[in-house]
C-alpha cells in the first residue's frame, strides 16, 4: 500500500482548503454573471467581487480601490514593474532591485535593460538581507523603483520592508515588493511597510491558482500592461475570475483567523526539522535562523552530493521537496539566490528547500527527517568523495570533488 | 421564472466541466516543472491537456501557449506578434474587440501604427477593403470570426489568405466562433487564434493562444519558464483541465447544439417579428445562431432591460465594456448605427441549453414593457 506522501513545497503551491472550494463553487454554476453585466446576476458577480476586494485590501492595511486583481503573482509583478518603469517621466530611467528577487521580477527587469532602461541589482549578505545603506548608495536622481523582495522564495529571509521603503520614500523614489510568499505568513502593512506597490496571489495560501493582486497605493501612476474593457479600475482589462477571486478572499480570511497560531505552527515544526537535519554531518542552513525567516521554510544545503539526486530519492519514498527555485528548476544553472549569498555552484546544487503549510505536522517532519538521512547516506556512499569517510580533511575533499566537477 | 440571455457575458460551467476540473481544485498537485511526484502528475496532465485543446484546433500540442483568457491572448498576438519588428503597422476591422483595438493604441506610442478596415451596414469586413488597407508597412492583421455583439461571421478565410499570400502575418480571434464551427488551423491558413473556455460551457479566465510553428513572439508576461517562455506564471492548472473537457465536448457536440441554437434562434427571430418596428442588427442568413442584436427606435434599453430585469429577464444593451464605459458600442457606430440608435438597442445571447418557454416567457414580457415605454414616451 503506498504511504501517505508528505508535501513539503508549500512555497511552491498549497492544497487548496476544502471551505475554499464550497465558496467558489456556486460561482461557477449559479452565480456566473458578468460583473460588468447590469442585470441581476451581474450585479450579484460585481458585488463578490467587491466583497473580496474588501476582504484582501483590509488584511494588507490598504483600500479596497488600491487592490488590482490580476491572474497571477507574475502577472502582479510585471505589471508593477513596468507599469512603473512606462508611466514615469523621460528622465527616470533607473531600477534598482536585489540579486535574491525570483524570476518574475529579474525578468521584467531584463527587459527594462534591453529596452534601455538601467537596473542595478544590489548584493545582499550572507543570509539574503538587503543593506538600507547598500540601496541609499545606489540610489541616483534617475532611479524611479525600488523592488525587493518581502520573504525570498528560496531561502526564506524577511526583509525589514520599513527600512528599506524609508530610503525609497524620502527620495520619491516608488517602493515595490514581491509579497507572495510572505501574504498571510508574517506581518505586511502597505502603510506602515512604507510600500507602494505590492504583489500578492492565493494558491500559496491554500487558495485557487489563477488568481493574484497588486497594491498600488492611491496617488500612483503605473500604466497597465494588458488592454481592453476598463475592468480593475481601468487597470487590468478581461472579465474578472469570480470563482477564484471569491476563493481568495476566503482563503485570506482562513489564513488571518489564525495568523499568530498557525505561524507558530510552522515555525516550531520548520525549527524540528531544521535541528534534526543539521546533525547530518557537512550540513548547513541557508538564510537566517531566527524571526526574519518565513515560518514556511527551510532551505539546507547538503555537501557532495546533487541536490536533484536527493530530491527523486526522496520523491520514491513519498516526501515532496523542491531543490533551487522551483521555476527553474528544469534549467541546470544553480540559483541565483544561492549563489547571492555566497554558496559555490556546487552546494546549490546540493540545496533542497523544506517547505510547509499549517496542515503539515511534527510527526511528518519526524519520518521526513529519517527519510532526509537514509538518502544522504545512500547518496555519499556512491559519491566519489566525502570528508570523513573518505579523509580526515574537508579541504581535500572539496578539492577532490571539485576536480571531479572539471572533468564533465 | 428567470430566463437568462446573456450567455457571451458569463455561462455557467457544464457540470462535466466541473467534474474534470474537482480532482485538481482539491489537490495541491505541485508545480508542472517539479520533479516529485505531485508535480509529474501535474506535469502528465498539463501535456494531456495541451493535446486536446491542439487537437481542438488541428494543431500541435507545443502551438498552445496558455493564457488567462481571451483578453490576454489577444493582447499577447497583437503586441507580441508586432514588437517583434522594430516598426511596421497593425491592420484590424473597426468592430475588433477593445483587446485588440486599446491594445493597437497603445502600440501607436511605441511607434508602430494601426490601419482600421471599415465595415458595412452588416458589420462585415469587404475583402477588397483588405487588399486596399494592405500595404508595405503591414506587419500583422486581426480579425475575430464572429462579432461578440451582432454573430455577424466575417469571411475568416478568405481574409486569412489576402493576408498571408502578402506575406503577413495573421491573427484570428475564434472566442465566439468556437461555439459554432470546427476549426483546422492547418488548412485555415492562420498564423495565431485566440480561444476562450468561458464561452464553451469552461470557467472562466481561462484561454489560449495557437501560435504556429516557427512564428515569432515577444513574451508579455515575463518569470518562470513556463508555456516554453512565451509566457510566464502559475499554470492554472485545474482551469486548464476544465478548458481541455469543455473543448472535448464542444467538438462531440458541436453539430448537436447548432442544431439547437439554430432552432432558439428561430424561434426568437419569430417571436420578435411579432413586436412592430422591431428591427434586427446584421441579420444575414450566416448569423451566428443565438448572438442576436436588435433595436426598437425610441425606446431607450435601459428602462427595457430595467423592466426585464425585475421581471427576472437577464439581457444587455451591448458589449460589458460599452457597459463599463456607458459609451455607445462601437460595434454598432462602425455599421452606421446613430447614437439614439445605439441607445435603444438590446441584445440577447442563447445557451444551447436555453429554453423555447424562456424566450415565449421573455415576449410576454418584454410586450407589456414595451407598450409601457411607449406610452411614457408619447
Amino acid at each position: 500500500m503506498p504511504e501517505r506522501l508528505i508535501y513539503f513545497d508549500n512555497n511552491d503551491t498549497t492544497p487548496m482548503l476544502e471551505p475554499v472550494l464550497q465558496a467558489m463553487l456556486p460561482y461557477y454554476t449559479e452565480h456566473y454573471g458578468n460583473p460588468a453585466s447590469l442585470h441581476q446576476l451581474g450585479l450579484e458577480a460585481e458585488e463578490a467581487v467587491s466583497q473580496a476586494r474588501t476582504t484582501i485590501a483590509g488584511f494588507l492595511g490598504a483600500k479596497p480601490e488600491e487592490l488590482i486583481f490580476t491572474g497571477s503573482a507574475t502577472e502582479a509583478n510585471n505589471l508593477a514593474i513596468l507599469g512603473a518603469a512606462y508611466a514615469a517621466p523621460d528622465h527616470k530611467r533607473h531600477l534598482i532591485t536585489s540579486k535574491i528577487e525570483h524570476s518574475a521580477v529579474l525578468n521584467p527587469m531584463k527587459r527594462l535593460e534591453k529596452e534601455g532602461f538601467r537596473v542595478t541589482y544590489l548584493d545582499v549578505d550572507g543570509q539574503g538581507f538587503v543593506s538600507p545603506d547598500n540601496l541609499k548608495k545606489a540610489m541616483t536622481p534617475e532611479t524611479l523603483l525600488v523592488s525587493i523582495v518581502h520573504g525570498n522564495h528560496e531561502i526564506g529571509t524577511v526583509q525589514d520592508l520599513k527600512d528599506l521603503g524609508a530610503v525609497c520614500r524620502e527620495r520619491g523614489v516608488l517602493f515595490h515588493t514581491d509579497a507572495a510568499q510572505s501574504f498571510s505568513k508574517v506581518p505586511l502593512n502597505v502603510v506602515e511597510d512604507l510600500v507602494d506597490l505590492a504583489s500578492i496571489n492565493a494558491h500559496k495560501m491554500h487558495g485557487p491558482k489563477g488568481v493574484g493582486a497588486l497594491y498600488v497605493r492611491s496617488g500612483v501612476r503605473i500604466r497597465k500592461i494588458l488592454e481592453g474593457a476598463p475592468q480593475e479600475n481601468n487597470m487590468r482589462p478581461g472579465t474578472e475570475n469570480v470563482p477564484a477571486i471569491v476563493g481568495f478572499a476566503e482563503a485570506a480570511r482562513i489564513a488571518f483567523a489564525n495568523l499568530a497560531a498557525d505561524a507558530r505552527h510552522m515555525a516550531t515544526i520548520r525549527d524540528r526539522l531544521i535541528d534534526q537535519l543539521l546533525e547530518i554531518p557537512h550540513s548547513h542552513l541557508n538564510g537566517p535562523r531566527d524571526h526574519r525567516r518565513l515560518p514556511s521554510n527551510a532551505d539546507i544545503t547538503f555537501k557532495y552530493i546533487e541536490g536533484e539526486a536527493i530530491l527523486m530519492h526522496l520523491s520514491m519514498r513519498g516526501v515532496c521537496v523542491s531543490s533551487g527555485s522551483a521555476c527553474s528548476s528544469k534549467s541546470l544553472t544553480p540559483s541565483n539566490v544561492l549563489t547571492a549569498i555566497g554558496l559555490k555552484h556546487e552546494d546549490a546544487h546540493g540545496s533542497i528547500r523544506f517547505s510547509f503549510s499549517k496542515l503539515n505536522t511534527a510527526e511528518e517532519v519526524d519520518i521526513a527527517a529519517q527519510k532526509v538521512r537514509e538518502v544522504v547516506e545512500l547518496l555519499r556512499s556512491m559519491t566519489a568523495f566525502v570528508p570523513g569517510i573518505h579523509s580526515e580533511t574537508e579541504g581535500a575533499g572539496e578539492g577532490f570533488y571539485k576536480k571531479k566537477k572539471d572533468e564533465f | 421564472m428567470a430566463a437568462y440571455f446573456d450567455y457571451i457575458a458569463g455561462s455557467p460551467i457544464d457540470p462535466r466541466v466541473i467534474d474534470a476540473m474537482l480532482p485538481y481544485l482539491k489537490e495541491a498537485y505541485g508545480n508542472p516543472i517539479s520533479q516529485h511526484k505531485p508535480g509529474q502528475a501535474a506535469a502528465m496532465a498539463l501535456q494531456v491537456s495541451r493535446e486536446k485543446v491542439a487537437a481542438f484546433l488541428n494543431a500541435s500540442p507545443d502551438e498552445i501557449i496558455f493564457t488567462s483568457g481571451g483578453t490576454e491572448s489577444n493582447n499577447l498576438a497583437v503586441k507580441g506578434l508586432l514588437t517583434v519588428h522594430d516598426h511596421g503597422q497593425l491592420l484590424a476591422s473597426a468592430v475588433e474587440p477593445h483587446s485588440i483595438l486599446k491594445a493597437a493604441e497603445s502600440l501607436e506610442r511605441w511607434g508602430y501604427s494601426t490601419s482600421l478596415v471599415p465595415v458595412d451596414s452588416n458589420g462585415q469586413i469587404n475583402l477588397l477593403n483588405i487588399n486596399k488597407h494592405l500595404n508595405k508597412y503591414t506587419r500583422l492583421a486581426s480579425a475575430a470570426w464572429v462579432v461578440a455583439e451582432t454573430g455577424a461571421v466575417q469571411p475568416i478565410e478568405e481574409i486569412a489568405d489576402i493576408v498571408r499570400s502578402s506575406g503577413i502575418t495573421f491573427h484570428g480571434d475564434a472566442t465566439v466562433a468556437a461555439r459554432f464551427f470546427p476549426i483546422d488551423v492547418r488548412a485555415m491558413n492562420i498564423d495565431a487564434l485566440t480561444i476562450c473556455a468561458g464561452t464553451l460551457g469552461g470557467p472562466p479566465a481561462i484561454g489560449a493562444l495557437y501560435l504556429r510553428e516557427g512564428t515569432r513572439i515577444q513574451p508579455m508576461l515575463e518569470g518562470g519558464p513556463q508555456e516554453m517562455g512565451r509566457r510566464s506564471g502559475k499554470e492554472n492548472l485545474p482551469y486548464i483541465v476544465g478548458f481541455a473537457r469543455a473543448l472535448e465536448l464542444a467538438m462531440s457536440e458541436r453539430q448537436e447544439r447548432f442544431k439547437k441554437m439554430k432552432k432558439l434562434d428561430l424561434h426568437l427571430k419569430r417571436r420578435l417579428s411579432e413586436i412592430s418596428d422591431l428591427v434586427i442588427h446584421a441579420d444575414l442568413p450566416s448569423r451566428a445562431p443565438g448572438i442576436l442584436s436588435c433595436r426598437i427606435d425610441g425606446i431607450e434599453s435601459e428602462a427595457l432591460l430595467m423592466d426585464l430585469d425585475e421581471a427576472g429577464i437577464y439581457a444587455t444593451a451591448g458589449s460589458p465594456c460599452a457597459t463599463m464605459l456607458h459609451k455607445p458600442s462601437h460595434v454598432l457606430k462602425a455599421m452606421g448605427l446613430s447614437e439614439e440608435q445605439a441607445a435603444s438597442t438590446i441584445n440577447f445571447s442563447l445557451s444551447w441549453d436555453t429554453q423555447i418557454s424562456e424566450i415565449d416567457e421573455m415576449i410576454s414580457v418584454l410586450k407589456p414593457a414595451l407598450d409601457r415605454l411607449k406610452a411614457i414616451s408619447f
